[in-house]
């Protein structure tokens, strides 16, 4: 049962609450911060009256509890399924664990169960020792907080040999790749599985400022003919976007994107064909006007077959 | 009844999320179908649960609420805080953490001993206690054991209640649960794990970052859940299918695998339906309803069905019984291998060769073309020429064009 009290804020609130009060640390000023830090944003409202009111029997209105132990929930039928779920992943191999464990647990679905039908065919190497060696450096290093020499293989160009902070590891679903996003120049992420060597160095990655990506506007207009709505506002619902409706079935929607992501974006829009039209950026509006023209020209023969 | 920031049941605020996510620009007189009640009540919900990721447009027909969010920026989907959102009793939660600090001794209990304790020990603390008989606390007691929270025995007459052997150290699981909770399709329930673990202060650094990913589907994870069993135990489900004209109709079917798209953001459960023999697929967001019934006597046959056509299934399309081929030839100059790359790595059957120095040809046989158009339209300018047994096919691109015309 994935959708049960037991996994809910407010148990998990009142487990926090009683543990205080079994120190005989309670106080209404803390079940305030517990039930703020851990809950919703009208949470308090019920829970702390619950209490004082002695409604829920587990905490009494002078904030002390009869429960002995502080409270701990064992591990879930249903977790230690995910758990077995994902040691049968192929990624797992990435992650220092014993394939061993959970032996007499049944998975929540096999590998084969699942298929990721428009997953590009060329994912990273999971089973190769060299590539899971360097993703746990760079996962190391970026938990002790420290630099990495790299050098990297880029698909056009020289081998880049380069000491960097690594920040974030990023995965993408679309292309089954990890790529490690740094603080390096303005080249910052890197494909992992394009890095030959990776050291992890004694020096700490201090001076990080905030990374963040240059971000563009996308602006279109779309027109609702068979379900484009439906299929675009999904297909698009990654990234963050604003839409109105403007005419009976048309549609401008804004949609902000990662300017190193241009090209992808632009091929996103023609796979629509004539639903979606673009307003801006001019550059997207050029290069699809600009394939458009060329594909009537080498239609051309088809056109004359009409 | 007064609002409640807690829900019994899920379907209704999935129905909003989905709406909120997907269309923010519909205002409330929009949602037609549902009460001006219901929509107040299940919006201050989504506000309370999701807090600044709600946001409000306005335009000259009143004003639109969405979800907005940069799926790449985000590190955990937030929308997993939706299902921490369970209601329950005072009872329930009264029991709960009494039960558990009863058997927290790891010892064997009689549900005698048990109303005993709680009586003795525990409901003395308060003013008006509350007395809990043998029902209710069996009730509990096997609810918990479905949970895999309590061990059940029984010796003779005698049953006894134990909390479950946990010697799981999760702090070992600590990066994958942080990575796999963002990326697997029943991802909330790694979510719960990673409460624990952020309870047990393990390292909690948001290490991970995803870019495509679709986050509104966690919406559907119970769904998921009952897909999964019926899938992992062969068995048949019932469900009711709700379309976009939200007609419902009623399907039995053996649910064979669950289809994923990493590109547009829909989930399919692929399945042979009982009434007709036929494969099917069904889009995870339209099931509502989900039972799981008895063991799929032919499951195996099913799956066989299946493995003849997967192979030519282009999206989810598997009803037809013939293929239809499809040939495209694409031109790709010198210094363009990235082109014969991406024809690789995004063809997802069939074969690609090349004709000369400046032409690469695509060919497969597939279920139903007309699912390819999408794909064919991100290669305009550079599709030299095109032929498929399916005519609607290349009427449809020729039409795309006049259309994209300048």
């Amino acid at each position: 049962m994935v959708f049960n009290e037991i996994y809910g804020c407010y148990y998990n609130a009142v487990a926090k609450m009683i543990s205080l009060a079994i120190d005989g640390e309670l106080t209404e000023e803390n079940m305030y911060d517990i039930a703020r830090k851990y809950c919703f944003e009208e949470s308090a409202l019920t829970i702390i009256p619950a209490i004082k009111n002695e409604e829920w029997k587990v905490i009494n209105r002078e904030l002390e509890t009869p429960i002995l132990n502080k409270p701990v929930l064992p591990v879930t039928e249903i977790e230690k399924r995910w758990l077995k779920t994902i040691l049968m992943d192929k990624r797992i191999k990435l992650f220092k664990l014993d394939n061993d464990r959970l032996t007499d647990v049944e998975p929540l679905y096999l590998p084969e169960d699942v298929v990721y039908f428009d997953k590009y065919a060329d994912g990273d190497p999971y089973d190769n020792e060299e590539y899971i060696k360097i993703f746990r450096t760079i996962l190391q290093a970026i938990k002790l907080k420290k630099k990495v020499d790299i050098e990297y293989a880029p698909a056009k160009g020289d081998m880049i040999k380069a000491r960097m902070i690594p920040i974030r590891i990023e995965y993408s679903d679309k292309e089954d790749k990890f790529r490690v996003v740094t603080a390096f120049n303005n080249m910052r992420k890197f494909n992992i599985a394009r890095i030959t060597r990776c050291e992890l160095t004694d020096e700490d990655a201090t001076g990080i400022s905030r990374y963040e990506n240059k971000q563009k506007k996308l602006v279109f207009e779309l027109t609702d003919d068979k379900n484009a709505l439906e299929r675009a506002m999904r297909k698009f619902a990654r990234y963050k976007k604003e839409a109105e409706k403007v005419d009976e079935d048309k549609y401008i929607i804004n949609l902000y994107y990662d300017a190193d992501d241009e090209t992808a974006v632009l091929i996103e829009v023609m796979s629509f064909g004539p639903v979606i039209r673009v307003l801006e950026p001019v550059s997207i509006k050029r290069e699809m006007q600009k394939r458009i023209s060329k594909q009537k020209r080498l239609f051309a023969h088809l056109f004359n077959d009409i | 009844m007064a609002y409640q920031e807690l829900i019994k049941n899920f379907e209704n605020i999935r129905g909003y999320m989905n709406e909120f996510f997907i269309y923010g620009f519909k205002t409330r007189e929009e949602y037609q179908d549902k009460s001006s009640r219901s929509y107040d009540n299940e919006r201050r919900r989504i506000k309370s649960y999701l807090g600044d990721l709600v946001t409000f447009t306005q335009n000259a027909k009143g004003r639109g609420v969405f979800i907005s969010l940069d799926a790449s920026a985000t590190t955990r989907n937030p929308l997993y805080k939706a299902f921490k959102s369970k209601s329950f009793t005072a009872k329930d939660i009264t029991l709960h953490f009494i039960m558990l600090d009863i058997l927290s001794d790891r010892r064997k209990h009689t549900l005698k001993e048990i109303i005993e304790r709680i009586d003795s020990v525990y409901l003395d603390a308060f003013e008006e206690p509350v007395f809990f008989d043998e029902s209710t606390l069996r009730k509990k007691l096997n609810e918990y054991a479905t949970l895999g929270i309590v061990e059940i025995t029984k010796e003779g007459r005698c049953v006894s209640y134990q909390i479950s052997e946990d010697n799981i150290r999760l702090a070992d699981y600590n990066d994958a649960v942080r990575y796999f909770a963002e990326i697997n399709p029943l991802g909330v329930v790694g979510s719960y794990i990673r409460d624990r673990l952020d309870d047990e202060n393990v390292n909690s650094m948001d290490i991970f970052s995803f870019k495509n990913n679709y986050l509104m589907n966690a919406y559907d994870s119970e769904i998921l859940e009952k897909v999964f069993e019926g899938i992992h135990e062969k068995k048949i489900i019932e469900f009711t299918n709700i379309n976009m004209s939200k007609t419902e109709t009623e399907w039995k079917a053996i649910p064979l695998k669950l289809y994923i798209s990493a590109d547009g953001g829909r989930n399919y459960l692929m399945a042979k339906d009982i009434e007709y023999g036929q494969m099917r697929a069904f889009r995870i967001d339209y099931i509502r309803k989900i039972k799981v019934c008895d063991y799929a006597i032919n499951y195996n046959k099913a799956i066989e069905d299946f493995d003849k056509i997967k192979e030519h299934i282009w999206g989810v399309s598997c009803q037809n019984k013939t293929f239809e081929h499809i040939q495209i030839d694409i031109h790709v100059a010198e210094h363009e291998d990235y082109i014969v790359s991406r024809l690789n790595r995004e063809k997802r059957c069939g074969k690609v060769t090349r004709l000369n120095d400046t032409t690469y040809r695509f060919e497969a046989d597939v279920c139903d073309c007309i699912e390819m158009l999408p794909w064919i339209r991100t290669f305009f300018g550079r599709i030299e020429d095109i032929k498929c047994d399916n005519k609607r096919v290349i009427e449809i691109l020729l039409d795309d064009l006049m259309k994209m015309g300048i």
